[in-house]
């Protein structure tokens, strides 16, 4: 819970944060005691994590920049953004394990939720979040294979260049009609489509795992199966190849423009 | 468990400030990153974030948008898949 401030007090503060322009000190300082509360219950997590699943979570609280876009944005009240407190756990490993490593994750809080964005892509963004209470606060834990986190970076990467805007709205908030503004729309588009490719290549790479886990390549559903899979992978391939060549494409285009910085 | 201070220019893609405090210094980088808010509270395009991680190289890994270049994240996005 948090000590001192009534959730109406917090509130009406989230309130002031997403009016205002500028942040007043005294509004950043009762801000940071709203974090205070939080980075205790954020640590606490961490450490769950760390000693009873003997993972390497790093954590960060939610800059005020992007506290302040969230709350105008979704006009969410402060009290209830889930998100504060944020963790982080990537790792190279297949669907099927991410699913198996949110399930362990979810057992260690009582009452926590699991958001799966690989099943509902928001503009591209997939993970999988878990949320969990730590005596009273809400935090995040964001669990990442390798390709949903290099994806997310880039396109992090991206919106700081364009706006971040762009993370919630998609091509929307790329205006403009110059050659830049048109550029970036390419290459959100290419992004969402290598978003779909890598959600297919970890299908394909489950199943795979799958079928080596089985161990009994000679009856002939294994042997069918990994048909499939190579047909699929072959496929996949072949699409990452073309965003490859786009992507090269663009970036060449770029230069001149310098959209994509070195 | 160290914490590690990042004052980052969005625009420029640019960390202007990184400050590495050992474990028992939470305290301090918090109320450092209090003073930088304050500090840069008139840009939007400053970003402040203290990161706490088991190390610099692991926070490189899991926040790379603030050290690499979209450029050299696309190379490692797109590398050719396995067949």
């Amino acid at each position: 819970m948090l000590p001192g401030l009534t959730k109406s007090a917090i509130n009406k503060l989230g309130e002031r944060l997403a009016r205002d322009d500028v942040p007043s000190d005294e509004d950043l300082r009762l801000l940071e005691q709203v974090r205070n509360a939080f980075d205790a219950a954020m640590e606490g997590v961490q450490t769950v994590l760390r000693e009873r699943l003997h993972l390497k979570p790093n954590a960060r609280l939610k800059t005020v920049t992007t506290l302040v876009e969230k709350l105008k944005r979704s006009k969410s009240r402060l009290s209830t953004v889930q998100d504060i407190a944020g963790l982080r756990v990537v790792q190279a490993m297949t669907l099927v394990e991410q699913d198996a490593l949110v399930s362990r994750i979810a057992a260690c809080f009582s009452g926590a939720q699991v958001v799966d964005r690989r099943a509902k892509p928001s503009q591209g963004y997939r993970a999988v979040h878990v949320l969990v209470q730590f005596e009273g606060l809400a935090a995040e834990i964001q669990v990442r294979t390798t390709d949903q986190h290099m994806w997310a970076q880039a396109m992090e990467q991206f919106a700081d260049d364009v706006g971040r805007g762009v993370r919630n709205q998609g091509a929307a908030a790329i205006v403009g009609d110059d050659a830049q503004s048109e550029l970036h729309r390419h290459f959100f588009a290419l992004m969402q489509r290598a978003s779909a490719v890598f959600a297919s290549f970890e299908c394909v790479e489950a199943v795979h795992a799958a079928l080596r886990a089985i161990g009994n390549s000679e009856t002939d559903l294994a042997l069918a199966l990994a048909d499939v899979v190579q047909t699929a992978g072959q496929r996949v391939g072949n699409d990452m190849a073309k965003i490859r060549l786009e992507t090269a494409a663009l970036q060449r285009a770029n230069e001149s423009l310098k959209m994509v910085k070195p | 468990m160290k914490h590690f201070l990042i004052v980052y220019a969005r625009s420029k893609s640019q960390v202007l400030e990184f400050q590495e405090f050992a474990e028992q210094q939470r305290a301090e980088a918090n109320a450092e990153r209090l003073k930088r808010e304050i500090q840069y509270r008139l840009s939007k395009d400053i970003e402040v974030v203290v990161i706490h991680a088991e190390s610099e190289e692991q926070l490189r890994e899991t926040h790379g948008r603030y050290f690499r270049s979209l450029q050299d994240m696309l190379k490692g996005l797109l590398r050719p898949l396995p067949s």
